[in-house]
Parts: C-alpha cells; sequence; structure tokens
C-alpha cells in the first residue's frame, strides 16, 4: 500500500525521488525499494514522509484517501465520540465556510479523492 | 469580553460567528491553510452574556493550551482520555483567565459562597464557577498532597507560566 501512495504521491506532487531521499537522508534505491513494497521505512520516517508530502499518515498507510485533514487540530479533532453526525457536518461546513471566508482563493487541496485505495 | 476580544485580537484569532446547531457553543479552529485561528461563536449565543464569556475563554484556552498539532493526529484512533485531557487544559486555563486565584481565594474566606452567589461575583455560568471550584480542589489537593512532581507542576502553573503570560496580556 504505501508503495502505491508513494508513487502517487510523487506524481501529484512532481517531487522528485532523490529529493525525498536527501531530505531523509537515505539512499535513492531504499526510497525505490519503499515504492515497491520490498522494504518499509520505519515510523519516524514514514512521519517524515508524511511531512516531506503534507499529506496524512492514514493516508500513506492506506487508511483513509483523504491526502490530509483540513483542520489540523482543535475543534474538530477534539469532537468527542457522542457528538451526532449532523453536528460533524456542521463543523465541517464551518471549516469550508472558514476557508471561503477567510482563505486565498486558491482551491483548497486535500479534498476527497475519489481514487479508492 | 473586551479583554478576551482584546486577547485574542492579540494573539491574531479571528472571532466570527456561525450558525452552530444545538450541541456546540462555540468551536476553536486551526485550519492549516490558514495562518490565523478562528473561532466561531454559534449565532444563538448572546453576545454580553455570561455564557458567551466563558465559551470564549475556553476556546481561547485551547489556542493558550494546545502545543502544536502532534496531539492530534491520531484522531482515528480517537481517545477519549486524551480528548478530556485537551479539554480540561482549556477549561483549566479558562477558568483561570476568568477567575483568577487571589480573587478566588478572597471569595472563599468567608465560607464557601454558593455557586449562584459566585457565578454573579465573576460574571460566569454556575457550570462555570463549579468547574472553577474544582480545577482549584484539584490544585490544592496536587500541593499539598501530591507527589513532588505535581508539587512542582502545580506551583509552576500557578506561579511561573500563568501569571507572566497574564501580565503581559493585561
Amino acid at each position: 500500500m504505501l508503495g502505491k501512495r508513494l508513487e502517487e504521491l510523487f506524481e501529484d506532487s512532481g517531487k522528485q525521488q532523490s529529493a525525498l531521499a536527501t531530505y531523509l537522508n537515505v539512499s535513492d534505491p531504499t526510497v525505490s525499494q519503499w515504492k515497491t513494497d520490498k522494504r518499509q521505512p520505519d515510523l519516524p520516517t514514514l512521519k517524515k514522509i508524511s511531512i516531506f508530502f503534507d499529506c496524512s499518515t492514514d493516508f500513506l498507510l492506506g487508511l483513509t484517501d483523504i491526502k490530509k485533514a483540513h483542520v489540523d487540530d482543535a475543534a474538530a479533532n477534539r469532537i468527542p465520540p457522542d457528538l451526532s453526525p449532523e453536528t460533524y457536518d456542521i463543523i465541517q461546513e464551518a471549516v469550508q465556510y472558514a476557508l471561503r471566508k477567510y482563505g486565498k482563493t486558491e482551491t483548497v487541496t486535500g479534498a476527497n479523492s475519489d481514487k479508492s485505495g | 469580553m473586551q479583554t478576551l476580544i482584546n486577547l485574542a485580537e492579540q494573539q491574531k484569532i479571528i472571532i466570527d460567528e456561525y450558525p452552530l446547531g444545538e450541541e456546540l457553543r462555540a468551536i476553536y479552529l486551526k485550519i492549516r491553510e490558514l495562518e490565523n485561528p478562528i473561532i466561531f461563536l454559534n449565532k444563538n449565543l448572546s453576545y454580553y452574556s455570561p455564557e458567551t464569556r466563558c465559551v470564549l475563554a475556553e476556546e481561547l484556552g485551547h489556542y493558550f493550551t494546545t502545543i502544536g498539532n502532534a496531539l492530534y493526529q491520531h484522531r482515528n484512533y480517537s481517545d477519549v482520555l486524551m480528548v478530556n485531557k485537551i479539554e480540561k487544559a482549556a477549561i483549566r486555563w479558562a477558568g483561570h483567565f476568568l477567575i483568577p486565584n487571589e480573587e478566588l481565594y478572597q471569595a472563599l474566606q468567608h465560607g464557601q459562597p454558593s455557586l449562584y452567589e459566585l457565578a454573579q461575583k465573576f460574571n460566569v455560568t454556575e457550570g462555570f464557577a463549579k468547574a472553577r471550584l474544582q480545577i482549584f480542589k484539584e490544585e490544592e489537593y496536587a500541593l499539598r498532597h501530591g507527589t513532588l512532581y505535581q508539587r512542582l507542576k502545580t506551583t509552576a502553573y500557578l506561579a511561573g507560566s500563568f501569571s507572566t503570560f497574564k501580565g503581559r496580556s493585561t
């Protein structure tokens, strides 16, 4: 799964494999092996990969198709489990509203993708 | 209220309103795409009520007690305890902000006032006053009977970081 994601991310971002290797201080072939799922990075490295591509580790692991959550912290992520789905929707709408009102005009990245993992 | 708003402005926090439905009074949002954090107050809150004061203080508490985003990265493995811990930190901050320890000590000097009296005195809700008393009791307990670490931590919280912060803000 990680391999597939990495390929996707390299393609989408236009970033070079060597750039990631340099960033992580690993060799180019190591990255290649991750891409073919022959080897796997350790957890700290995984974290750095997610920073490098600005995506969530969940996305890297194939647990979600959402590249990155819009809301990094606080409210939406501290939704108590007992809140209703309606409230959850309201929060998502509020986030979109905030982005429209206070964001720059550029389109928002990290929206739901249709591709299945 | 004005102090809270000034503080938010000073920290470049956007305060706005949004219809948040029945369950939420406010939310604190830090959206990666946006530089400034946003606090949305529910539209149905009236601007100058004690409730709004408490809610706003609590949301500001999130700003001042949230360290980076690291805490939230694991939201898929949603940890209720962690959520509670985060909430509690925010409420503690808000409690100290709206009802400073010295003033609470004074209020408690002649026996414990009722929640209603406390709420009136500090212009907060009774629920908030109750939470504040709980925080106070926990801190007192930690200071008297806690482990060395707890004692140091509580002392530092009460004496150090919080008051210096307040000094800057007022």
